[in-house]
């Protein structure tokens, strides 16, 4: 996972971490911000146009496109989140202990590590939904398994560097315990460095969870989400109604790049506090 | 003669098929000075690693106290160490109270709130550092300070002997000064025996009794600092005390050619 | 007198709003050795980064350095290559940040030469004796070595080696012993005297050592906080230092004072040309401090055998 390099000019990353913030708000007040029912089925009203009922006009079905986008931003921003928890967390621990205790155990997590980053993410997730099922769950569990090893090496190079800084060598000179040591002075001043990777990491997880969607591995209709949407509102198109599909996959590049340049900021940001 | 603090006989650390330290012994008494001085790569940290149990002999032995085995703690507490950078020995993260209370609370788990500020205040005042400095991050500091702080926090579980790893050498020379004399101050208030580990020659006169002189990994000489350093025995010590720069001193390139 | 080869002359170089050097005024005679010596950030390198024009973009200079009589700083860029290549030669302090690290010592030693339109085997053939004459041994073999094979003392010598083969009439050494050990600093100082005493080029010595500055140069500088606060005789040193700050450098070496009495310090830390006050550059930390040090800026004042901004001299002088 290399950093898509946008170049983003300092001044857009507040505008970024505005809209990182309002996506994030949309789905937690849906319920009271949705204007219908994004399940709500209306058939005489399929394909409505835009109307002052209905901002983003309607579905094949007549469901309220700006509802469901609404309440897609839930699952769209759910999954990724756990992707990025799940994979920072375990990714993290890897490395740290890796990087840690060193010998025999680091060679075995790399290696391991190594294996399994062989295996493109994406990949790996959609053979595993198609083996095990498809929903919410198993696509997330997958991409998580696939994300860690891309922040596992990372974080294990800058915990390999940090630990052998003398600062850590005059905390084991004073008879503090590994865990101790690892827990309040190593994974603090590895924060910085996971923020961006987290970062970095949750626009590439929505890409991967909507293209998942997309190919009807993931959550199956009538959930509202955003990658399902762009994929129920292909038929449409052809129909000569592309603002299913428009509408969701704007919602994603906007998310995801405004992440990305959030992260990228981050990431000069602290550049010069991770070494 | 009582047991020394430390005595280390014989010690002999092998990286790979390199041997970094081969067959190295000395003693330090309590409340004594012994500076440790060669040319970089002769394996002066090596030893200082192992003293502190940073690092694992190959063979030979390392007794503290007249023990060979301390757990972490005890050994903690009677052995300390100060690093030479002192913009990378102390977490970038934390205050130098917080560093120095984090260190004084794991020593001694009964100390209350109240008694670790006064003690955090006293190690404060013993090594020249204004109380107020106590809520600065490291980046507020500059290197003479941090510097404090490494040796307050080194100071805080009272060790019978520091371990000073060229702990002087990144400083600039006013600077080095000060701390040369918070050194002096420091084991006159608190009898800590020194090991000093420097290629300094005019640091090791000012602060050491004893010196060792060790080259590519062995002892070549060894005495009081006034008899090795005035009057030289081996060959490279000599090498040593003619190359530093005095007065009257001309650099001569036939040295290494002989 | 003839004129000198290098001139400061009220050098001020700022970084935006940051003054770094506040009033350079200095002089380096042709054949002449003069060292540069003062703590971290008081603008040694930014001196003899000048003379180059090396300094980092959005610094604006005041004042000059002339060489040669020339200002450098209305120097074409045709004419500043050539400058730089063959009037000026540099050395640093980590001499593996000098090398291409993937190259050969041969390549490294040719370069220049062959830029300047020297044949291969000519080139060689200046290299190999140029490294001969720094005491590198086993010349040929060297030649064919990259830069990790080799110590860092012997890859200064590799360095300095390069830094004569163009002929240089000035040479800019920047703490070039720094980072080797005293036996090793002893040899590649000696060197360095020697080749370039052979040649008769000037050489701007820089470091934090007085004692190795006074065995080097013929006459020393003292630097604080972006100003040449003393300059004087190199064998006049001891002698003759007459700078508060200059007597604070001397005082501060362990081996002034017997062992285990306490060294004279100065309070606080060394300043940058930022921090200094307004007046003398000095007056927060000096020992002897008066009420006009602080408001009026001290001139370079003749004493003794040299000169010192200081305003306690100017009753000496009188
Ligand atoms: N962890 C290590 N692995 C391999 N070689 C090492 C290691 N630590 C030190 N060495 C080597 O051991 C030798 C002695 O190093 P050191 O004790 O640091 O010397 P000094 O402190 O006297 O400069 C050096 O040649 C160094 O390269
Ligand atoms: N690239 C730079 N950008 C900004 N400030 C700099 C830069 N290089 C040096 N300085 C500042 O200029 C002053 C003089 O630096 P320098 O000439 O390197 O000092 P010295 O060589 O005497 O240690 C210092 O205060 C330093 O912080
Ligand atoms: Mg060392
Ligand atoms: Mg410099």
């Amino acid at each position: 996972m290399k950093p898509i390099m946008l170049r983003t000019p300092p001044r857009a990353a507040p505008v970024a971490a505005a809209v990182c913030g309002l996506v994030a708000l949309m789905a937690l007040l849906a319920p009271w911000i949705a204007p219908h029912d994004p399940f709500a089925v209306d058939p005489l009203n399929a394909y409505a146009p835009f109307s002052g009922t209905h901002p983003l006009g309607t579905d094949d079905l007549g469901r309220d496109l700006l509802s469901r986008l609404v309440y897609g931003a839930r699952t769209s921003l759910a999954g990724p989140l756990v992707v990025v928890i799940a994979a920072g967390t375990l990714g993290t621990g890897l490395a740290v202990s890796a990087a840690w205790f060193g010998g025999w155990f680091d060679n075995l997590v790399s290696r391991a590590l190594d294996v399994l980053f062989a295996f493109p993410g994406l990949v790996l997730a959609i053979t595993v939904a198609a083996l095990f099922g498809t929903g919410f769950v198993t696509p997330v569990v997958a991409l998580s398994l696939a994300f860690v090893p891309v922040i596992a090496r990372v974080m294990r190079a800058a915990a390999m560097r940090e630990r052998n800084l003398p600062y850590i060598e005059a905390l084991r000179v004073q008879g503090f315990s590994s865990l101790h040591i690892c827990l309040r002075h190593l994974l603090p001043n590895l924060a910085p460095l996971l923020m961006v990777q987290a970062a970095i990491g949750f626009g590439y997880a929505m890409i991967d969870l909507a293209s998942i969607s997309f190919l009807g591995l993931g959550l199956q209709p009538p959930a509202a989400d955003w990658g399902l949407m762009i994929a129920n509102g292909q038929p449409s198109i052809l129909a000569g109604f592309p603002q299913q599909s428009l509408i969701a996959a704007v919602a994603v590049v906007i998310t995801v790049v405004a992440f990305t340049a959030v992260a990228e900021r981050l990431a000069v940001r602290f550049g010069g506090d991770v070494r | 003669m009582n047991t020394p603090l430390l005595e280390v006989r014989d010690l002999r650390k092998q990286f790979k098929d390199f041997v970094a330290v081969d067959g190295v012994s000395f003693t330090v008494p309590a409340g004594g000075s012994l500076a440790v001085v060669g040319e970089s790569g002769s394996g002066k940290t090596t030893c200082a690693r192992i003293v502190t149990g940073l690092e694992k002999a190959t063979s030979g032995t390392v007794l503290l106290d007249g023990a060979a085995t301390l757990d972490r703690r005890r050994r903690a507490s009677f052995v300390q160490m100060v690093f030479q950078d002192p913009y990378l020995s102390l977490d970038r993260r934390q205050t130098v109270s917080d560093c120095l209370g984090e260190v004084l609370a794991h020593h001694d788990r009964e100390m209350d709130r109240r008694s670790r500020a006064a003690r955090i205040d006293e190690l404060l005042d013993l090594v020249g550092l204004d109380r107020k400095l106590g809520e600065s991050l490291p980046r507020h500091l500059s290197g003479g300070q941090r510097q404090r702080v490494a040796i307050a926090r080194a100071l805080a579980p009272n060790p019978k002997l520091l371990v000073l790893d060229e702990a002087v050498a990144a400083l600039d020379v006013s600077i080095q000064a000060q701390i040369l004399n918070l050194l002096v101050d420091a084991r006159a208030a608190t009898g800590v025996a020194y090991l000093f580990i420097t290629h300094d020659l005019s640091v090791v006169r000012h602060v050491c009794e004893d010196v060792v002189v060790m080259c590519r990994g062995k002892v070549v000489e060894s005495g009081l600092v006034a008899e090795v350093l005035e009057a030289p025995a081996a060959a490279y010590t000599q090498r040593l005390v003619a190359s530093v720069p005095r007065p009257g001193w001309v650099p001569s390139r036939a040295v290494s050619r002989g | 007198m003839t004129a000198p080869l290098l001139e400061f002359d009220g050098l001020r170089v700022s970084l935006g709003e940051r003054p770094i050097l506040r009033d350079v005024t200095l002089s380096v005679h042709a054949g002449e050795a003069v060292g540069l010596v003062g703590e971290s950030g008081s603008g040694k390198s930014m001196t003899v980064k000048s003379v180059v024009r090396l300094l980092p973009g959005g610094s604006t200079v005041d004042g000059s350095v002339r060489f040669g009589g020339i200002d450098v700083g209305s120097l074409g860029p045709a004419d500043l290559r050539r400058f730089r290549s063959r009037d000026v030669a540099m050395v640093f302090q980590d001499p593996r940040a000098t090398v291409n690290p993937v190259r050969t010592i041969g390549d490294f030693l040719t370069e220049v030469l062959r830029d300047q339109g020297v044949g291969r085997a000519e080139a060689t053939r200046r290299a190999a004796g140029s490294l001969a004459e720094v005491g590198v041994d086993d010349v040929r073999r060297r030649l064919s070595q990259r830069p990790y094979e080799l110590s860092g003392g012997l890859l200064q010598r590799v360095v300095i080696a390069a830094a004569l083969l163009t002929e240089p009439k000035l040479i800019l050494a920047d703490e070039p012993t720094t980072a080797l050990d005293v036996t090793t600093q002893e040899e590649v100082v000696a060197i360095l005297n020697e080749q370039r005493r052979q040649r008769s080029a000037a050489l701007l010595f820089i470091t934090h050592d007085l004692e190795l500055a006074a065995a080097v140069c013929d006459r020393i500088a003292v630097m604080y906080a972006g100003e040449i606060v003393e300059i004087l005789p190199a064998d006049r040193l001891h002698d003759d230092a007459r700078h508060p700050y200059t007597k604070a450098l001397l005082g501060s070496r362990p081996g002034t004072v017997p062992p285990g009495e306490r060294l004279r310090t100065v309070p606080g830390t060394p300043q940058s040309a930022l921090t200094a006050p307004a007046g003398c550059v000095f007056a927060d930390r000096c020992p002897v401090v008066e009420s006009a040090c602080r408001d009026l800026h001290p001139p370079m004042l003749s004493v003794g055998s040299g000169f010192a901004a200081c305003h306690l001299l100017s009753e000496e002088v009188r």
